[in-house]
């Protein structure tokens, strides 16, 4: 399992190479002029020369690539172009907000897909199993930016129970540690701030998670019916075993694989679903940030986080493929 | 019995789960914020507090209230008045400025504010050998066209700035290379607000980044700065004009239009700028929202290559501007926040011309003037507008359209193109166009900034105007920028104007408010045509 483990983490290396120079040539492509971007409609052909020059934009397509590997090697992401800061700097204060909201729309779409899956494969064909496949098909279909300002306009505009948008209310002090609200919360001993975290997660959170919330339902559903077809289920239900122990120990367990498969899949749409929940909700992370810094051709910025994504998707399916041998004893890695 | 109670119990742990949720979700008091901050919310975060290094109106806006200039633009209006200068005298020849300062102020920092610190901050941008020349200083080479140092093709200073000195502890003078007209607007600009020289010292590139504190001698002080989340500042007790009414002003970070609006309607907010343009009349109908306008300061325009058929005969141009009715656009498609545009100045600015009217909207005199002009039916010709929106088109694409519908009910055949803004940038100013939407927003209250990108210093920066009345008007513009009286250069701008009118090389289509809405009791708040706005004179109403 070792080697395995340590093979999958040395073949990240050519892969992130891989998209490392897709990503820079492909950019390079699209028209528009990142330092006109910058400099704007007012900025004098000095100015534009002055930006180009000071990002190594006007040198060739492979010097400037080589350059940016060699940074990229010792560790720096360079700067962004608009804002100049570093780019390791903006994601380290950044990425904690998109963690917290994936990770609570992540939790809420377990906490919500999970038992629907199940109670509707074991309630098949009933009006439950029909509500929770309806509720998923909407899930599914409903557009994350019109539900977000629906919530919104619902719950924070009309009557008034949850804030509108940010991840803290602006009055309250809170010390910043991991830049993860509730962490630092719980950290700081700060119940005000923790209370008031909570509260501005909720509607972000539900927001984003419905659509992880329906596909794992689904999944759920359809491997359970599958796993609860097989003839083992039929000798456990023979062997006088109570439903409850059927359903969770003998056939869930064996339809997680699946589930667990579309989990790791879930991290590409809950960054990718950010980019609109982070809109709607001002909330301070990394998807609308790369979205503005496509837009502006901010090359470092997307090129930086490019690579950042792309590691943090390979650590995830890692993880998955490493999991399949926790939860299925049949499977071994060599 | 057995199958009963497991139900009866699954919804009973249901039930305490969703009581849990509920009672989290309700609030003891609503989320209206306190009375004591200004909670204002814009759709982008500020790139930094050093005013000297930014373009963006975010961090524009956050300067205004850190940081005091020399001299300031007058609430809601474009002239300027002293400020941290008390006086100033210019020579005859408008080459030397001399600038007598207050001399009871201290930075945020508690250091003293005097010509030394003046000098400091002019050199900081203007010579690229000082220790603290980090950042790239666009203003200030845009406005005064260059750095210590930098010469043209025959060796001479492309710098208006010559040199500044400190005549005495609080007096400075700026001595130019060639007269500047503008100066003194250019001198209430945000890229001259004056920074602690020790804060600069201490702080060196890092100086407005988010982690380090600014120190200006604006009637607030920095705070925090949350990236992407908030900027807080808190009341200047020592503020040398009007102090601040309330404690604290918080900029949020609110990105998209539609969620600003109804974080505003949440009360989450107090003020919010740029919403969206159906939203505006949803304020003013909603009896807990209020709407203020910044006057006019912006120009959109058709630009033409004049040197390219058929539009080198000016009855083709003028026969392009009588076929848009443009009161139908500014109704439609500026949500009613604007007004027809006849000239580059927009009537809120001095050098405007009240004289120079719009041809008016008349399609059958525009196609009697294309037949004149053999103009075939049908033309067709590429008319290109910008992809996004712009302070001066709010909605590039459906006012391209609108003018696409007007010259094909006129008989031309227009294809409507766009692409990239930053390559349109690009294109507009190679000539890859003939005719293209564009537009300008007003920096500094001057007509010579409305005029002059486009028309004369150094060099046009859209070659398009190339008619023998071009270089009367430019000769005009010219001779303008050496005056320092603005009596004397009102009526240059205006026959510069006329001349154009005359040449029809742009077609004027309006010049935009801009709406910003706030809470119905908010006070004190004065729109400036140039978005410099001090929030010292805000507060609630009881």
């Amino acid at each position: 399992m070792t080697s395995y483990i340590i093979r999958r983490l040395l073949s990240l290396i050519p892969t992130l190479f891989g998209v490392s120079i897709i990503v820079f040539l492909f950019l390079r492509m699209i028209p528009g002029d990142p330092a006109l971007a910058l400099g704007g409609e007012h900025a004098t052909e000095a100015t534009v020369e002055r930006i180009r020059e000071e990002f190594g934009l006007n040198e060739s397509l492979p010097r400037q690539y080589i350059t940016y590997m060699g940074k990229i090697l010792r560790g720096d992401l360079g700067r962004s172009i608009l804002s100049k800061r570093p780019i390791a700097d903006e994601i380290r204060v950044r990425f904690p907000a998109t963690l917290e909201l994936s990770v609570c729309a992540l939790i809420l779409a377990l906490v919500v897909g999970l038992p629907a899956g199940i109670i509707s494969a074991t309630k098949r064909n009933t009006p439950i199993d029909n509500i929770a496949m309806v509720g998923s098909l909407l899930g599914i279909s409903m557009p994350i930016f019109w539900l977000g300002l629906m919530l919104n306009w619902f719950f924070a505009v009309q009557l008034g129970w949850l804030p509108s948008v940010t991840r803290l209310d602006a009055s309250i002090d809170l010390q910043r540690i991991t830049n993860l609200i509730i962490v630092d919360s719980i950290l700081t001993g700060n119940a005000e701030a923790l209370l008031n975290g909570i509260k501005h997660l909720i509607l972000p959170s539900i927001a984003l998670s419905t659509i992880s919330m329906a596909i794992i339902a689904r999944m759920t559903r359809s491997a359970m019916l599958e796993v609860l077809g097989q003839d083992y289920i039929r000798t456990a239900r023979a062997k006088g075993l109570i439903e409850r122990v059927v359903t969770v120990r003998h056939a869930l367990k064996n339809a997680l694989l699946p589930v667990i498969t579309v989990l790791g899949l879930q991290v590409g749409v809950l960054l990718s679903g950010a980019v609109l929940t982070e809109t709607i909700f001002a909330w301070p992370g990394i998807g609308r940030w790369l979205y503005l810094s496509i837009l502006s051709r901010d090359y470092p910025i997307v090129q930086g986080m490019a690579l950042f994504i792309t590691a943090l998707f390979l650590v995830v399916n890692l993880l998955v493929d490493v999991s399949y041998a926790l939860v299925d004893p049949r499977i071994r890695y060599e | 019995m057995l199958r009963y109670s497991k139900t009866l119990g699954a919804l009973v742990v249901l039930g305490v789960l969703l009581g849990l949720v509920l009672s989290a979700c309700a609030p003891a008091a609503p989320p209206a914020a306190e009375e004591v901050d200004f909670i204002f919310a814009q759709g982008a975060d500020a790139t930094k507090t050093d005013p000297t290094d930014v373009t963006d109106g975010e961090s524009i806006r956050v300067c205004n209230q850190l940081y005091d200039g020399l001299v300031r633009f007058v609430p809601g209006k474009t002239l300027v008045e002293p400020n941290l200068a008390t006086e100033w005298t210019t020579s005859d020849d408008g080459l030397v400025w001399e600038f007598k300062l207050r001399d009871d102020i201290k930075f945020h920092d508690g250091t003293d504010f005097n010509a030394d610190a003046v000098v400091y901050n002019a050199m900081r941008q203007f010579d690229p050998a000082h220790p603290e020349h980090t950042g790239t200083f666009e203003y200030w080479e845009y406005m005064y066209l260059g750095f210590l140092g930098d010469v043209d093709d025959e060796g001479n200073p492309t710098s208006v700035v010559k040199s500044v000195e400190a005549v005495d502890e609080y007096t400075v003078r700026f001595n130019l290379n060639r007269p500047l007209g503008p100066f003194i607007q250019d001198m209430g600009m945000f890229y001259m607000y004056q920074i602690s020289p020790t804060a600069l010292k201490e702080q060196g590139e890092n100086y407005g980044l988010p982690a380090y504190t600014p120190a200006g001698t604006g009637p607030f002080k920095f705070v925090e700065w949350v990236e992407g989340d908030h900027i807080t500042l808190e009341r200047y007790d020592d503020y040398h004009g009007e102090v601040a009414k309330v404690n604290r002003v918080i900029i949020r970070i609110i990105p998209d239009n539609a969620a600003r609006y109804l974080a505003l309607q949440a009360g989450d907010i107090h003020g919010m700028g740029f919403p969206n343009p159906d939203d505006v009349p949803n304020c003013e109908a909603d009896e807990n929202c209020q709407v203020l306008t910044r006057p006019p300061n912006t120009t959109a325009f058709i630009n033409i290559m004049t040197d390219r058929e058929p539009w080198d005969d000016p009855n083709v141009r003028r026969a392009l501007d009588l076929a848009i009715d443009k009161q139908a656009i500014v109704d439609s498609l500026y949500g009613g926040l604007g007004i027809v545009g006849t000239q580059f100045v927009p009537p809120s600015l001095w050098g405007h011309d009240p004289n120079i009217k719009d041809r008016g909207y008349d399609p059958e005199e525009a196609r009697r003037l294309l037949d004149e002009a053999g103009v075939e039916e049908g033309f067709t010709f590429d008319f290109w507008y910008m992809p996004n929106p712009r302070p001066y088109y709010p909605v590039p694409e459906d006012i391209a359209e609108a003018i696409g519908t007007y010259w094909a009910d006129v008989g031309l055949n227009p294809q409507l193109k766009t692409e990239d803004w930053s390559t349109y940038l690009d294109d507009r100013a190679a000539g890859v166009f003939d005719i293209w939407m564009i537009g300008w927003t007003g920096d500094n209250g001057d007509p010579d900034n409305f005029f002059c990108f486009f028309v004369c210093i150094p060099k046009p920066r859209e070659g398009n105007w190339n008619t023998e009345i071009a270089q009367q008007a430019i000769d005009l513009l010219l001779q303008a920028q050496t005056l320092s009286a603005q009596a004397e250069r009102e009526p240059l701008y205006q026959q510069a104007a006329a001349l154009e009118h005359e040449d029809a090389s742009r077609l004027f289509i309006a010049h935009n408010e801009t709406a910003l809405l706030f809470r119905p009791d908010l006070r004190g708040f004065v729109p400036s045509p140039l978005g410099e706005e001090f929030y010292n004179s805000v507060y609630f109403e009881e």
